[in-house]
């Protein structure tokens, strides 16, 4: 009998164990991340999450223009990226493709869910929070079409291949799979006609920055953000006339403001009032200290980027006792790194108020037959902050300068030395044809070149037909 | 009782008794016998023979018959008549001794009767092997079993695949069974650096000295009843049990010197020099300011130039140790095994190190007639110094081979010459970045002050208990349970480039607990009947669930680089910490039934029903039968006269099985979780789900044959196989522009097929009357793989390599190389249409053949090549010699028909400054010259992107261990009570027969993380090569 009881006893336990119906423990359903209001909230600081891609905006995309400008040496780590040798197979173009659309997907996955889940937020607040992903989506557009694509003006109508223009995120596998949902790449037109109704769009409905400043309204997307990109969007254009007038919408808020006297503030109080807009980053959350933009740049970490060519600048022009040159430069030895960049958690400066400022300097110049002397105000505006009050460092007046061209390029030197390392200056180059300036190894490369851009991976080229290969990739 | 005793002094009394003693031997080996059972007939006076099969007994004056009796030899009787010593050899009992074979879940089969395809490999093979875990033991042992060591660091995994690699995206690693209980498949117990850092392989906390065998499920009748994780094979691992009356002490020990087989041959100080600045030359101008970017310096001041081997700074020749004691015996109602080891083994790079203790007990016992219940238990304390090697700047490999060999170790100061960023100083060289292939850490630095550190504490235990109600019927239940703690320790010295720097000294801790449990409960039923018809049958079901929590911390901007583990007060950084948590579980059941008639016509049939949590809730269930057929001919009356051939049985067997290893607990969920921004807590969606996904199925079709000849000196097993793999788990790439997390999703898509043949050929070769004999085991594998399908028409890409449809998986696609230039040194590649584009770097443009421009070479004109990653052919050829007590054991390993990509020779013919391979000698200096190798031009590397170049035939014949064992003569020793003394020297990777070109072909720098970029190597650590001391004692 014993031995039919034991048998029988060990049986019924084991058929009554349960283990393969197993939930996540630090995964909810996706649904689940809408159900209420404050989950809705996370949900959105979790695209934010998406933009401080690794790959992308949380620094490289940055430091990818920067490092081909000839303001920098040629740093090794990133292989044939600075010596304009990629092949169609280099990783840092195939990383910066996907982190540029991951960040992409998280903003439409969002606004998908939301469209889901509509009601459960005020009005006000689903609005807002929808205009923070096209802020988002519009930001990394901007970034991947100049990394990928010729700039507008390549061709007369803009009609040269621009990039995806991602507009809806797959759900599922199924969706993933669908052929017919594979896009190939539009027009540089139809890319800036889409950031334009994105921000346009996302104007209306951001909230308007007052008081003080934190993580929630410069590291997350205000009304002045979305107005001093747009500027940025339609300078880069060649439509200055609403450069001029987004650029002056923000200038006359009167919300931002240089902080006096020093340049270097904003790099290590992030929330000053002259920043508009940045990837806000802690120690704990950056996405991988590696690809962290202080790593690469600052000298006591990883010290990839050394920038000797910028500090050799003419001082005739880029002045000595200039305070980017006395408070920006850290000379170690023979090298010279910028001190913009220095630790791990720095935050990644994506729109700072001298911006606005030289974008409607510019926008101004450019419309004046002859030399404006509102650009030549906002000009001194910027400059001024940065140079001690001696005579040598005279302010500019319209008498400074032989004609338009002559503002204009002081203009473009200043957002050369201004901008420094915020990934301006090669974008800047290519929209005027400038070639860029042989520097280290590399020789004079023609603005027209194909090789300025970045080759589209070639693991997407095969698994997307309709994308089409830059030329000499 | 007492009657008997009684009769017994009555006996004593009567009859004039005296003393006889004797020995009983092995017929076949000439050794003592213990433990036979030595009876005078007709009585119960009777005696067991000792250690060393001698025995004394009290016997009739006269007359009198001896019955000797042992499990597996044929009982004997020997009439004493007057003799006073005796000596009497028992023949082994062919039938009695026959092997019998684990198949899983309580069955088990004579040898002669499966009808499955297994391949056994018995414990002699795992006993003091200088190996860190068992797999690696299994190298070359087994048709159909390719075992590729992926380099010398200790602790590595092991790639093992059966038939071939049967997933894509999947893993390919057969399932492990200790003990009837399937084991954690985690392949590295670390964590850090996305588990591709420092390795520790879970299979290392098995001591091998503890295996009696391993048995290799290849086909779906041997493997089915494993259902969804059989399809790559089952490697079924038997330890050590107790045996009734035989209770010996042993006692194992060898020490070894360990050192690198091969080294990547690089520059010394002078040739460095001269190259570095020829491709400066060639740039810019013999005399120009940059045409000299390396100098010699003097740092220590003694007035030579510095130079530096590094290869002598990461690398050692070390020793290594290992102990281990055995007991082993047991009575009617009880056996035991129980052991202890030590083993701690030298790494070949310079401070790595594993040192493991463990533990076993294997106990048994009977209690009632129908009761019997056992525990098997292994507890294993393992210590492992790892080391970073190739994959990161920081690695020895990578900084070891790129470090310039004009520099110093040392700085004037003693302290590691290091520069301001914490890398090995320059000199007199360049820092111009532009020039500089890399960062190069130093490499002795790096080694010494790092840490790469993991502890692992690891309980492996089952207990059974098996009811017999009724003869023939056995119920069972077994609970297992596999625990992991694996604590991982990491610590970046501030004085260091990399993490140190970074974070002003660092230090990570990881502390892994797993936890895998496994309930089985089974029946098995055995009966013959009317004597030819044989049944078995079982089923049963099993549960299986495991947790797996991390939990981390980390401190940083440490007080002092003394202070370097976590303590409080030390570090001033902002402290850190984290974890995660995954779980999985799955039920089963299943049944299998196989009938013979008369020991001649066998078949057998199983089903097995698995459910699985990881997979989506429309596809959770699979089944998974198999059935077998089997014909002995040898047992057929027609073959009775055919004396030529003693054993002759033909077999088929076909089923489903599924893979699902490597497969995430929550792959078919989406996922949504944190997405922390900075200091604001989020939530994001890090996996598009898939809930149609299942397992990988597939077909194994198997048919074959065993046979003996000549009494069985010859046997040999013959297999072909064809393994159809459909709805195969595929990582299916999507186009970035969708932006889907890993910018993949799994799926079942994709289909493949491996086919090959396996033959296993054992002769006794020369057996002389002087006791010389030589026995010999080959085996070999000849494979076939294609795929057939995938996701889309698109390939999936693994850096030069590819899973395409109408190829093998792993074939290369390349541009191809055309060689250089006579005329003026510059590299030539062919395009698409097998037009010639040379390069020219001096304006960075091609021209074709005849000099006109041409347009760029681009991954367009990259082609298929014929060759793949995996051998298509493999083995193994084991001899032995023996000859009075001395054996010589002579074993060969080989595989073939691979090409292996050598990255580390791309990386190292660099242009850039950087050390170079010797091979850069030859490079072009003079129109007319014929070389391979370019002209130099320094920071252009087109010439030396991916190409054909690179591509070098992979095959090998590897002499993988030569033994000499010497059984010293008992008489030797005997009177000391000791029964058995061997002595042994091996020599492991004695050497390699290869035109591959570096360190090693058998190297895998993907290790198991891709099916598809299997044969890369990119710096691998060498093979080690060892020599090994030996001695077995037991009592």
């Amino acid at each position: 009998m014993a031995k039919w009881l034991l048998s029988a006893t060990l049986l019924a336990a084991a058929s009554s164990c349960n283990v393969v119906d197993q939930d996540p423990y630090v995964n909810l359903p996706v649904n689940d991340g809408f159900s209420t209001p404050a989950r809705i909230t996370s949900s959105l600081i979790g695209v934010y999450n998406d933009l401080q891609n690794a790959e992308f905006l949380g620094g490289r995309a940055l430091i990818y223009s920067d490092i081909r400008s000839a303001d920098t040496d040629i740093p090794t780590y990133f292989g044939n990226v600075g010596r304009y040798q990629m092949l169609s197979t280099d990783g840092f173009a195939s990383s910066a493709w996907i982190g540029g659309y991951r960040t992409i997907f998280g903003a439409n996955t969002f606004l998908q869910n939301l469209a889901d889940n509509t009601g459960k937020l005020t009005a006000a607040q689903e609005k807002q929070y929808i205009a923070e992903c096209k802020f988002i989506r519009a930001l990394t557009m901007w970034h991947l079409v100049n990394l990928f694509a010729q700039p507008y003006n390549f061709t007369a109508d803009a009609s040269h291949p621009g990039i995806v223009i991602q507009l809806t995120a797959p759900r599922n596998a199924t969706d993933a799979f669908d052929l017919t949902g594979r896009l190939p790449r539009s027009s540089v037109a139809a890319v800036y006609t889409q950031m334009q109704k994105d921000l346009t769009e996302a104007i209306t409905d951001l909230p308007v920055v007052s008081g003080t400043r934190g993580i929630s309204n410069v590291g997350r997307a205000t009304r002045g953000a979305a107005q001093a990109l747009l500027a940025r969007v339609y300078l880069y254009k060649g439509d200055y006339t609403q450069a001029a007038s987004f650029a002056n919408t923000v200038i006359a808020a009167n919300t931002y403001a240089l902080n006096a006297n020093d340049p270097r503030l904003a790099f290590y109080s992030y929330t000053t009032n002259e920043s508009i807009f940045s990837v806000a980053m802690n120690l704990n959350d950056n996405p991988n200290t590696n690809n962290a933009i202080g790593q690469h740049y600052g000298p006591d970490r990883r010290a990839d980027i050394t920038i000797n060519p910028f500090a050799n600048i003419d001082t005739t022009q880029f002045r000595s006792k200039d305070r980017r040159r006395t408070t920006l430069f850290d000379v170690r030895g023979a090298n010279t790194f910028t001190a913009k960049f220095y630790a791990v958690d720095n935050w990644v400066p994506i729109i700072r108020y001298p911006e606005v400022l030289l974008t409607r300097a510019e926008a101004l110049a450019q419309l004046d037959a002859g030399v404006s002397s509102d650009a030549v105000t906002l000009l001194n505006t910027v400059r001024r902050r940065s140079l001690p009050n001696v005579p040598a460092y005279a302010s500019y007046t319209t008498a400074s300068f032989a004609n338009k061209q002559a503002l204009i390029d002081a203009i473009l030197f200043e957002r050369r030395i201004e901008l420094a390392f915020e990934g301006f200056r090669l974008y800047d180059l290519l929209r005027y044809k400038r070639d860029i300036p042989a520097h280290g190894t590399v020789p004079r490369i023609a603005y027209n070149d194909s090789r300025v851009i970045f080759p589209i991976p070639y693991t997407d080229t095969q698994l997307n037909p309709l994308l089409s290969q830059n030329p000499g990739y | 009782m007492s009657i008997l005793l009684m009769v017994t002094l009555f006996q004593t009394v009567l009859a004039q008794s005296r003393s006889i003693s004797g020995r009983v031997t092995d017929q076949k080996t000439g050794e003592g016998l213990p433990g036979v059972t030595v009876l005078l007939k007709g009585t119960t006076t009777g005696a067991s023979t000792g250690a060393d099969g001698a025995f004394t007994l009290n016997v009739p004056a006269s007359g009198g018959t001896l019955v000797l009796s042992s499990v597996g030899y044929t009982t004997q009787e020997r009439a004493i008549g007057d003799a006073s010593q005796l000596t009497v050899s028992l023949v082994p009992d062919s039938k009695q001794i026959s092997e019998v074979v684990v198949t899983g879940y309580g069955g088990s089969q004579d040898v002669k009767d499966i009808t499955g395809s297994i391949a056994t490999v018995k414990g002699d093979k795992f006993l003091n092997q200088p190996v860190q875990s068992l797999d690696q033991a299994l190298t070359g042992r087994a048709a159909g079993v390719q075992v590729t060591n992926t380099g010398g660091a200790l602790g590595d995994g092991v790639s093992v695949r059966i038939r071939g690699a049967n997933s894509i995206s999947g893993s390919s690693q057969p399932l492990y069974v200790i003990d009837g209980i399937p084991v954690n498949t985690r392949e590295n117990a670390n964590v850090f650096n996305g588990g591709n850092g420092t390795r520790y392989n879970p299979l290392a906390d098995i001591n091998p000295n503890d295996i009696a065998s391993v048995e290799v499920l290849k086909d779906a009748a041997a493997a089915a009843i494993y259902g969804s994780r059989a399809a790559n094979g089952v490697i079924v691992i038997t330890t050590k049990r107790g045996r009734s009356g035989q209770n010996t002490i042993s006692f194992n020990t060898y020490i070894g010197l360990n050192q690198p087989t091969r080294f990547p041959k690089l520059l010394n100080g002078d040739d460095f020099t001269v190259i570095q600045n020829e491709k400066a030359s060639n740039r810019y101008g013999t005399g120009s300011a940059n045409s000299v970017i390396t100098r010699d310096v003097d740092v220590n001041g003694d007035g030579v130039p510095d130079r530096t081997n590094w290869l002598d700074q990461i690398y050692r020749n070390a020793f290594s140790q290992n102990y281990q004691v055995a007991l082993q015996g047991g009575t009617e109602k009880s056996s035991y095994y129980a052991s202890a080891d030590y083993s701690d083994q030298n790494g070949i790079i310079t401070t790595n190190r594993l040192r493991r203790g463990s533990v076993r007990l294997n106990l048994d016992i009977t209690p009632k007639k129908w009761l019997k219940a056992g525990v098997s238990s292994n507890y294993a304390h393992s210590f492992n110094n790892g080391v970073l090697t190739d994959g990161y700047l920081a690695g020895a490999t990578v900084s070891g081979y790129n470090a310039a060999p004009n520099v110093p170790v040392y700085g004037a100061d003693g302290f590691y010459y290091l520069n301001a960023a914490g890398n090995l100083g320059s000199g007199n060289n360049t820092t111009t970045a532009s020039f500089i292939a890399n960062q190069v850490s130093n490499p002795t630095a790096v080694l010494e002050l790092n840490r790469n550190a993991n502890t692992a504490r690891r309980l492996l235990a089952n207990g059974y208990i098996e009811i017999q109600p009724i003869t023939g019927l056995r119920f069972t239940s077994k609970f297992g349970v596999d625990y992991l703690d694996n604590f991982e320790d990491q610590y970046s010295d501030p004085r260091l480039s990399g993490l140190g720097r970074s974070f002003a000294g660092l230090i990570q801790d990881n502390r892994l607990d797993r936890t895998q449990t496994n309930w089985q409960n089974y029946i098995n039923y055995d009966k013959v009947f009317g004597g030819k018809h044989t049944v078995s049958a079982t089923i049963g079901t099993e549960l299986q669930n495991l947790v797996e929590q991390q939990v981390y911390a980390g401190a940083a901007n440490i007080a002092d680089p003394f202070f370097n583990s976590i303590y409080d007060g030390l570090a001033a950084g902002t402290p850190f910490s984290g974890g995660t948590k995954f779980g999985n579980g799955f039920r089963s059941f299943f049944g299998r039934a196989s009938y013979n008639y008369d020991d001649r016509y066998y078949i057998q049939v199983s089903q097995r029903a698995d459910e699985d949590s990881r997979f989506g809730a429309n596809n959770r269930r699979g089944y998974f039968p198999s059935v077998s057929v089997g014909w002995r001919i040898g047992g057929e009356n027609f073959m009775k006269n055919v004396t030529a051939v003693s054993n002759l049985k033909l077999r088929a067997s076909y089923g489903l099985v599924g893979n699902s290893n490597g497969v995430g607990s929550y792959s078919s969920r989406t996922l949504y979780g944190g997405g922390q921004y900075a200091d604001l807590n989020g939530l994001a969606l890090s996996q598009v789900g898939n809930p149609d996904l299942r397992w990988e199925t597939s077909k194994k079709f198997d048919v074959g044959f065993d046979a003996g000849f000549l009494n069985d000196r010859i046997n040999m097993s013959f297999d072909f196989f064809d393994n159809n793999i459909s709805g195969l788990l595929l990582n299916a790439q999507l186009p970035g522009q969708l932006g889907v997390p890993l910018t993949y999703i799994t799926r079942n898509v994709g289909s493949m097929f491996n086919r090959g043949i396996e033959a296993t050929i054992t002769t006794n070769n020369v057996k002389t009357e002087s006791g010389f004999s030589w026995t010999s085991s080959f085996n070999v594998t000849v494979i076939k793989n294609l795929v057939t399908g995938l996701n889309d028409p698109a390939d999936i890409i693994s850096g030069v390599q590819r899973a395409s449809i109408g190829a093998p998986l792993a074939v290369y696609r390349l541009i191809r190389w055309a060689g250089v230039n006579p005329a003026n040194g510059n590299a030539r590649f062919l395009d698409a249409n097998d037009n010639i584009k040379e390069y020219n770097p001096t304006t960075g443009t091609y021209i074709t053949a005849d000099g006109a421009p041409t347009s760029a070479l681009t991954q367009n004109d990259a082609v298929y090549t014929k060759e793949t990653g995996y051998p298509t052919y493999y083995g193994g050829f084991d001899n032995t010699f023996s000859f009075k007590g001395i054996e010589l054991g002579v074993f060969l390993q080989y595989s073939g028909g691979n090409k292996i990509y050598n990255a580390t020779r791309a990386g190292l013919m660099t242009n850039l400054y950087n050390n170079n391979l010797e091979e850069i000698k030859d490079r072009w200096t003079a129109p007319g010259q014929e070389t391979n190798v370019p002209r130099l031009y320094l920071a252009d590397n087109v010439a030396q992107q991916a190409s054909t170049r690179w591509l070098e035939d992979g095959k090998f014949l590897r002499m993988r261990q030569i033994s000499l064992g010497y059984n010293v003569p008992k008489t030797a020793y005997e009177r000391y009570g000791i029964g058995n003394l061997r002595i042994y020297a091996l020599v492991q990777n004695a050497f390699v027969l290869t035109k591959y070109s570096g360190t090693d072909p058998e190297v895998n720098s993907n290790r198991n993380n891709t099916n598809i970029g299997f044969g890369i190597d990119n710096r691998s650590v060498p093979q080690t090569r060892s020599y090994t001391l030996g001695l077995n004692v037991s009592f």
